[in-house]
């Protein structure tokens, strides 16, 4: 079946709107309120098209009007571009002079659109309709109504994708308000941030990235959220390389500034704009474009003070010292155990799999913790590490326990939350030594009797599998701090000097 | 001293040596030929104005062989602008030659308008030809007076700077620099001109011919500056145009080749001037050249004031939100016109996709301006055919055969600009 759009013949499927079949075939039609993930609500009216017709040209939202065989739509008549400047004139009627102060500028979809569709000043002689400016819609999230344009995309989120029902539409007219539920379940919804990249306008924004940097300083590296098996791809969004700073907060530079999804939809950005260019983060089959709010807060996880040096019974030295003494122990051992993180990267694991002599014991590093979401249908998974599969798949003869007659335990660990070292130490024979690969500062450094900082997997590339067995891969977001080496690296070093 | 540069060669098939061009020696080397010596002016010497390197090779007090080299300016201009929005990258264009900074900008802009198809105001447009024939003046004047100082005339060279210096100031009261104007913009100019800048303007076009006829006075029957400049660095036009010569250069040679006249921008079109030319291509056809293409400027100037402000009052931005920024005070209090302008200035003018060639006829020659768009706010791609750049190329020709103490001169009169030759 075949339609016209601008008199080219465009392919559709039965119940397929305008917009969906335009999007498909490569039309550029801007909307706000429409998203393909989310059902049809037709108020924002900026995707109007002309439907051409014997008894005279009509114009109709995309996003609401299904294809008949034979139409013929035009998306770029005289007739189109003023009812977009006319809607487009209409959203930004009482919307406040705050770009310089808003979060959202730089990647923002009003600013897109009125550049492109509008961009002439307004005719209105009226001030401004005021409204609440930073109202909270929860501990993570803060609306500015006065941005808010009423697309009602978070409202559609909430009913249709995390089911919390958290947010409404409260008023009528110019008085509506987005407005969180009286049952406080907006607060519980384990998805609610991703109202925060639904919002078209700066209107919903993370109160943690709030005024935390421009967007334009920040560059996104794909990674993995390491907050459960699901392993949702995300971005990670850093400082970019060009404007590291130098002199004053050069923690920045280190910084995760936000976390989101690594899909999004970019086919309603004007076309002359680098990220309607950016098809790598296009939407694929069976893909998610949500993560959940433990994904948003995955910084937590690395940001703690890190360990900066080897040290061995409390006293620092250097890292060839340090190995040449692992391997010592290693060698004088008699049954060495290995605690593997299922944190690690398979190109770790290869690596360890390969380590002669010394038997390895799997280490779960996390388990849910007390108020967080243990699994659902949506995207949260039971196990709440990124790499377990991994570990049973590349570490062969792997055991559940250290065994009784272990003389030297190897802690592998890059979570470092889990390890105990009074309980793991009742599990040793006395006299057993302790050798510990993390990468934070803590106290039971000082008694292992070596200790050696490793990096984190934001600062290298590695894949791991997550539950349904598919393999993805992280990229490194930050340089590793000085003398601090990858785990890889390390084991490398070992394997080939135990004997 | 007399081996090969064994890098630099390479073993054929029947196994002899073939020298290959060697891209950062010269390819004279001292002790090639031990009748001849080499000397090596520059990069850093005084009577080079500018950061280039010749080397000749003497034959007693005869040039033989010369080799330059202007590689020692990097700025890396092209790459720079690439990495820039259309609109930030206008202060590098006034680096190109920064004796006429303004045509540098005008010719940028027109090349950007070309691919936005826009079409300037006519008041921009006039003011805009007035401005390029004043830097022209003021780029003249500068070559003309170092030229004549490099042969020994002082008082000239006095003459015509304090008339530059003029000239200089009255632009920085426009444009609130003497050298580095940025006073191009997308679409239009950075600000309107005045009326008391007219009045000034007058009282300079009067100094001019003061000042300019004295140095008629002093110069152009002078016998010891004719023996010193008549029949030395010679070039003829079909060498002029292979080596690809433009500008005072090429119209030395008698070959009447103007780009204002051949292909009218601005409003050339609309003005009367002439395009004087030389006979023999020599250092005394350069200096007087650019002398009556002063005089041509100064017409072209005084045609075009009344027709200024016959256009008084009227808009100097073309009403395009893709390149002109709005007003301040609307920018602080519209969000129509903030966003207009967050746009600008963090995105770049929304140039369309496509690639131009478009220029002018700047000082020294034929200023042109490759540009290729993606689309982006950033240029994909900005390639400029800088004269002085081009004219290295062939500087050689008018050098070789003549004496030694004619390389000064020689070289005076061709204007090389450093900014231009950095690539």
């Amino acid at each position: 079946m075949n339609f016209f759009i601008n008199e080219q013949e465009v392919e559709f499927q039965p119940k397929q709107t305008v917009l969906q079949a335009a999007i498909k075939s490569g039309v550029y039609i801007p909307y706000f309120c429409w998203h393909p993930q989310l059902s049809m609500s037709g108020n924002c009216r900026i995707c109007f098209v002309e439907i051409v017709s014997e008894r005279g040209n009509i114009i109709k939202p995309a996003c609401a009007t299904e294809i008949t065989e034979g139409m013929k739509i035009l998306t770029n008549s005289e007739k189109v571009i003023l009812h977009r400047k006319r809607v487009m004139e209409m959203l930004l009627l009482n919307h406040p002079v705050d770009c310089g102060i808003c979060d959202k500028a730089g990647e923002c979809l009003l600013q897109d659109y009125h550049f492109a569709h509008h961009g002439s000043p307004t005719q209105s002689l009226e001030s401004k309709a005021h409204d609440s400016k930073y109202h909270n819609l929860s501990e993570r999230i803060i609306l500015d109504n006065e941005r808010c344009i009423l697309c009602s995309r978070c409202v559609r989120f909430t009913q249709e994708i995390s089911k919390s029902n958290g947010l409404g539409i409260i008023g009528r007219g110019d008085h509506s308000l987005i407005r969180e539920a009286p049952d406080n379940s907006f607060a519980s919804d384990a998805y609610s941030d991703n109202v925060i990249d639904l919002c078209p306008v700066g209107a919903l924004l993370s109160k943690k990235f709030m005024y935390q940097s421009r967007v334009w300083y920040i560059a996104p590296t794909k990674s993995i959220c390491p907050g459960c098996s699901n392993g949702c791809e995300v971005k990670i969004w850093h400082r970019k390389d060009s404007w590291k700073l130098n002199a004053v907060s050069t923690e920045k530079n280190q910084k995760i500034e936000r976390v989101t999804p690594f899909y999004q939809n970019v086919e309603n950005r004007p076309s002359n704009l680098q990220i309607a260019k950016d098809t790598s983060t296009a939407l694929p089959e069976g893909k998610s474009p949500w993560i959940c709010n433990i994904g948003r807060d995955l910084a937590k996880f690395y940001d703690k003070t890190r360990g900066l040096y080897p040290i061995c019974k409390g006293k620092e030295i250097n890292f060839s010292e340090a190995i040449n003494k692992t391997i010592e122990l290693v060698n004088s051992a008699k049954s060495p155990t290995m605690l593997v993180s299922n944190w690690a990267s398979n190109e770790e694991l290869k690596l360890i799999n390969n380590l002669p002599k010394i038997s390895k014991v799997f280490f779960n590093e996390r388990d849910c913790a007390e108020g967080e979401v243990s699994s659902d249908e949506l995207l949260i998974k039971s196990d709440k590490n990124p790499n377990s599969k991994g570990v049973h798949k590349y570490i062969n003869n792997i055991a559940n326990k250290i065994p009784k007659n272990c003389d030297l335990l190897i802690v592998f660990s890059l979570l470092g939350e889990n390890f105990d070292f009074t309980t793991i130490q009742s599990q040793l024979a006395s006299g057993a030594k302790l050798i510990l690969f993390t990468p934070y500062l803590r106290a039971e450094n000082g008694f292992a009797d070596v200790y050696i900082p490793i990096s984190l997997p934001t600062e290298r590339n590695g894949s791991w599998i997550n539950d349904a067995g598919e393999e993805n891969k992280f990229l490194q977001c930050f340089d590793k701090p000085k003398n601090v080496y990858d785990f890889s690296e390390i084991v490398i070093n070992i394997s080939t000097q135990i004997i | 001293m007399n081996s090969p540069d064994k890098k630099f060669t390479e073993v054929a098939s029947d196994g002899s040596l073939i020298k290959i061009a060697n891209p950062v020696k010269s390819s004279i080397i001292a002790g090639d030929d031990p009748n001849k010596v080499l000397v090596s002016i520059g990069p850093s010497h005084p009577a080079t104005h500018g950061t280039i390197q010749i080397l000749a090779e003497l034959d007693g007090e005869r040039v033989s062989r010369v080799d330059v080299h202007c590689g020692y300016l990097h700025r890396g201009f092209e790459k720079e602008c690439e990495d820039h929005t259309w609109h930030n990258l206008m202060p590098y264009t006034d680096r190109l030659n920064y004796c006429s900074g303004l045509i540098n900008n005008f010719a940028y802009c027109d090349t950007v308008e070309q691919l936005m198809g826009i079409t300037i105001t006519p008041r921009t447009k006039y003011i805009r030809t007035l401005l390029s024939e004043y830097s022209r003046i003021a780029d003249h004047l500068t070559c003309i007076a170092a030229a004549l100082m490099e042969v020994g005339s002082m008082t000239a060279f006095l003459y015509l700077l304090t008339l530059r210096d003029y000239i200089y100031e009255h632009l920085a009261n426009l444009t609130g620099a003497r050298l580095t104007y940025s006073y191009g913009r997308i679409g239009g100019i950075a600000c309107d001109i005045t009326d008391s800048w007219f009045t000034r303007l007058e009282e300079i076009l009067v100094l001019y011919n003061d000042f300019v006829g004295r140095v008629h006075k002093l110069m152009d029957r002078n016998r010891i500056f004719i023996d010193r400049t008549r029949n030395t660095g010679v070039i003829k036009t079909p060498e002029a145009i292979n080596w690809g010569y433009t500008g005072p250069i090429l119209r030395s040679t008698g070959a009447p080749r103007d780009l204002r006249k051949d292909s009218p921008y601005l409003a050339y079109s609309e003005l009367d001037f002439e395009v004087p030319v030389g006979i023999n291509g020599d250092n005394y056809d350069r200096y007087y050249v650019r002398m009556v293409e002063m005089d041509e400027s100064i017409h072209m100037i005084r045609q075009l004031i009344p027709i200024i402000n016959k256009h008084q009052g009227q808009a100097i931005n073309v009403d395009d939100r893709r390149c002109t920024l709005p007003p301040k005070e609307l920018v602080y209090t519209q969000i129509e016109a903030l966003i207009n302008h967050f746009k600008l200035i963090m995105e770049g003018p929304a140039v369309p996709a496509g690639e131009v060639y478009c220029s002018h006829e700047g000082a020294n020659g034929e200023l042109g301006f490759y540009a290729v768009s993606n689309g982006s706010g950033n240029p994909y791609k900005l390639h400029v055919r800088a004269p002085s750049f081009i004219h290295m190329g062939g500087v050689h020709q008018m050098l070789e055969g003549f004496q030694f103490a004619d390389i000064v001169p020689t070289f005076g009169s061709i204007n090389m600009i450093g900014g231009e030759c950095d690539r």
